[in-house]
C-alpha cells in the first residue's frame, strides 16, 4: 500500500488549528518536516510559550536555559509574519524572573500582542512596572490572566476600557486598581482574584459574572450587599473573617460552590455575631457543594447555622472534608435538609480532630432516608481506615432496613511507607461479613497510590 | 432510524452517490447543513460532493451518538425535575469513552474525518479529531512525526540544514 501524505493535504487553517494545541517550540520545529510545513509556523496565531520546553532532558540548572527561552520568544515574535495574534501565553517563567532586562522585554512582548489584536493574554511575569498602559484599553482583549508569584509595585492604569473582556485573573492587586479596572469591564463573566489585600467588591456591577474565585485575599467590610445576579460558580479559599464581610447575602443562580475557609485572623473573632452573614443561606441554591470543614471556625459557624438549616432543594452532590466524627452531626443535618441528594462524599482526615474529647458521637441515624435518591456514599481516608470503621458500621446499621441496593465505597489513599499498616485482614473480614448479612449493602474499598 | 413519525427526514448524498437518511435533528449537528436548512426549509436532499460514503457514515454515527446522549440527558432532566449531577457526570464519561474509541482509526481516516468535520462544521467532531492529531504530534522528533503521518520529506539534507541554520533559536540543543 502506498503511503499517502494525507495530513499535508489539509488546508492551512486546519493545520494551524492542530498547531494551536502545540507549544511554541514544537510548532516552530515543524518547519523541517517538508516543504508544505516550511512556513506554516510563521502565520500561527496561537502562541504558547512554555519554559518547560527549554529545560531539557538532563535538568541542568534552569538558569542556563533562561537566555534560550528569552531569545526564542523574541526571535519568534520578530520572525513570524505580521498577522494578528489570537492567544499569547507565557508559562512557567516567573519563578526565576528577576532581572530588569527581562521586565523590559516582557513589556515589549505584551505590547506586541496588544498591537496584534490579541484576544487572550496569559502571563506569569512580574512586569507591572513595565506593563504597557495600552493593555487597559485593548479593545480586542477577551481574556487576561496575570499570575505572579511575588507582589510587585502596582502602576495604576490612566484610563481603562475593556469592552470585550470576559475573563480576568489577577494576583497581588489592591482595591484602587480593582475599582479602576472592574468598573470598565461590562462583559465580564469570570473573575479570579488571588492574594489581593484590602479589597471591597461591593458596588461593582457584576451583571454578567458567572464565575467568581477568591483565593487568599483579605477584604474590607463590604459597603453594601454584593450583587451577583448571574453567578453560577463560587469558589472561596481564605480566612473566615473575609468570607463573612465580603457582602455575599444570596446567590440566586448558584449551581456550584467550593468553600475552604480557614480560622479567623488575629483579633477577628469579635464580630462573629454582629453581621448578617449566613453561609448556608447564601449557598442554598447550589447543585454541588464542597465544604472543607477542617478548621474549628467553619465547624462552629456551620453548627450554629445548622440550627436553622435552610432546605437545599437543588443539592445533588455534597462533599464534606474534615474529621468524620467531628462532623457527623453536621452531615446528618445536611442530609436532613437535602431531599434530592444523590451522592455524598466524606473525606475523612482525623488529624483535624483538634478536640478529640468533644467530638460528637456519630449520629447519622435515619437522616440518610430523607433523600430517596441517594444510593452511594463514598468515604475517603488518608491515614488509618480504623478511624472510619465506626462510621461504616453505623451507616450499615441505618441502611439495613432498606431494600434498595446501596453502595458504600471506601477510598484509602495509600502512603508508600505505611502501605503495610493500612489494610489488614480485619477489614476484609468486615466487608465480607457485611456482604453476607446485608446483601443489598455493598461495602467495597479501593486503595489509591499516592 | 426515525424516532418519531413527526420528525423530518433528510437525505444526505455522499460524493460516491450513496444516500443516507437521517433525522433533521442529526443533520442539524452539522452547522453547514443547519444553515442550508434555515435558508431553505423545504430542502430534503443534500448532496455532499466533498465527503465519501465511508467517512460520511462515520460522521453520521458520531452525530447520532451525540444527539442520543443529549436527548437522554434532557429526558432525565424532564423526568426528575432537576438534572442529576452524578448521572450527568457518568453520561459525560461514557460519551468521552465512546469518543475515545471512535478515534481509534488510522491517520488517513483521521485526516479525512478532520476535513469532513471542517467542511460540515461539526464543532465537537472537529475538536475531537484535531486534538487527536495534535496528541499524535506531541513530544515527537521531526523524523517520528513524518513516520506517524507518512509525511514525504521533499527537502534535501542541505535544504533541511539550511532551514535549521536560518532558525537556530528553535533548534538549539536542549539536551
Amino acid at each position: 500500500m502506498a503511503s499517502t501524505d494525507w495530513i499535508s493535504k489539509l488546508p492551512d487553517s486546519v493545520l494551524h488549528h492542530i498547531m494551536s494545541f502545540m507549544k511554541a517550540k514544537a510548532a516552530v520545529r515543524t518547519c523541517v518536516l517538508s516543504k508544505r510545513w516550511r512556513h506554516l509556523w510563521a502565520s500561527l496565531q496561537h502562541l504558547h510559550f512554555d519554559f518547560t520546553e527549554f529545560e531539557g532532558i538532563q535538568k541542568l540548572p534552569w538558569l542556563e536555559h533562561v537566555p534560550k527561552y528569552r531569545k526564542f520568544i523574541s526571535r519568534m515574535l520578530q520572525e513570524r509574519d505580521n498577522i494578528d495574534v489570537h492567544t499569547f501565553d507565557i508559562q512557567n517563567f516567573s519563578e526565576f524572573y528577576d532581572d530588569d532586562d527581562d521586565d523590559e522585554r516582557g513589556g515589549e512582548w505584551v505590547t506586541y500582542a496588544i498591537h496584534h489584536k490579541a484576544r487572550v493574554i496569559h502571563f506569569d511575569i512580574n512586569l507591572w512596572s513595565n506593563l504597557p498602559q495600552s493593555i487597559y484599553t485593548c479593545a480586542s482583549l477577551e481574556e487576561l490572566h496575570v499570575d505572579m508569584v511575588d507582589p510587585a509595585p502596582i502602576i495604576y492604569p490612566a484610563s481603562v476600557s475593556l469592552p470585550r473582556l470576559r475573563s480576568l485573573d489577577l494576583t497581588f492587586v489592591d482595591h484602587h486598581f480593582l475599582k479602576l479596572v472592574l468598573l470598565q469591564c461590562p462583559a465580564l463573566e469570570s473573575l479570579s482574584l488571588s492574594d489581593c489585600n484590602g479589597i471591597d467588591l461591593s458596588g461593582i456591577p457584576f451583571q454578567k459574572l458567572r464565575k467568581l474565585n477568591v483565593s487568599c485575599c483579605t477584604m474590607l467590610s463590604a459597603a453594601e450587599e454584593l450583587s451577583l445576579p448571574s453567578l453560577e460558580s463560587f469558589m472561596y479559599v481564605g480566612s473566615m473573617s473575609t468570607l463573612r464581610v465580603m457582602g455575599i447575602e444570596s446567590i440566586p443562580s448558584l449551581t456550584y460552590a467550593y468553600v475552604f475557609a480557614e480560622e479567623y485572623e488575629d483579633g477577628d473573632i469579635v464580630s462573629f455575631n454582629n453581621d448578617n452573614f449566613n453561609l448556608l443561606r447564601a449557598l442554598t441554591n447550589a447543585r454541588k457543594l464542597e465544604l472543607y470543614a477542617f478548621e474549628a471556625a467553619i465547624r462552629d459557624l456551620l453548627k450554629e447555622e445548622l440550627q436553622n438549616c435552610p432546605t437545599f432543594l437543588n443539592l445533588a452532590e455534597l462533599y464534606i472534608y474534615g474529621c468524620a466524627s467531628c462532623l457527623s452531626n453536621m452531615i446528618a443535618r445536611m442530609l436532613e435538609s437535602s431531599p434530592y441528594l444523590q451522592k455524598l462524599t466524606i473525606c475523612h482526615d482525623e488529624s483535624y480532630n483538634h478536640k478529640v474529647l468533644n467530638c460528637e458521637r456519630t449520629i447519622i441515624k435515619g437522616a440518610l432516608f430523607k433523600s430517596m435518591y441517594i444510593d452511594t456514599i463514598a468515604i475517603e481516608v488518608s491515614r488509618h481506615y480504623n478511624t472510619v470503621k465506626p462510621l461504616i458500621e453505623e451507616l450499615v446499621e441505618c441502611l439495613k432496613g432498606r431494600s434498595k441496593l446501596f453502595k458504600i465505597n471506601l477510598i484509602i489513599r495509600k502512603y508508600a511507607s505505611r502501605s503495610r499498616l493500612i489494610i489488614d485482614e480485619d477489614f476484609d473480614t468486615l466487608c465480607s461479613s457485611l456482604a453476607q448479612q446485608h446483601p443489598q449493602i455493598n461495602v467495597s474499598y479501593k486503595l489509591i497510590e499516592r | 432510524m426515525a424516532r418519531s413519525s413527526t420528525e423530518n427526514m433528510i437525505t444526505l448524498m455522499s460524493s460516491d452517490g450513496e444516500e443516507f437518511m437521517v433525522t433533521e435533528k442529526v443533520a442539524r449537528e452539522c452547522t453547514t447543513i443547519r444553515n442550508m436548512l434555515e435558508d431553505d426549509c423545504v430542502i430534503t436532499n443534500i448532496p455532499l460532493p466533498n465527503v465519501t460514503s465511508d467517512i460520511l457514515s462515520m460522521v453520521i454515527e458520531y452525530c447520532m451518538e451525540h444527539v442520543a446522549a443529549a436527548e437522554k440527558a434532557a429526558a432525565e432532566t424532564a423526568e426528575k425535575g432537576s438534572s442529576s449531577a452524578p448521572a450527568a457526570a457518568k453520561a459525560n464519561k461514557d460519551l468521552e469513552e465512546w469518543d475515545k474509541a471512535f478515534m481509534n482509526v488510522d491517520v488517513y481516516t483521521l485526516c479525512d474525518l478532520i476535513l469532513a468535520a471542517n467542511y460540515l462544521n461539526v464543532s465537537g467532531l472537529l475538536d475531537l479529531t484535531i486534538q487527536t492529531a495534535a496528541n499524535l504530534i506531541k513530544g515527537k522528533s521531526p523524523e517520528q512525526i513524518r513516520k506517524t503521518f507518512h509525511i514525504q520529506n521533499d527537502l534535501s539534507l542541505e535544504e533541511e540544514e539550511k532551514i535549521r541554520s536560518q532558525t537556530p533559536w528553535a533548534f538549539e540543543k536542549s539536551e
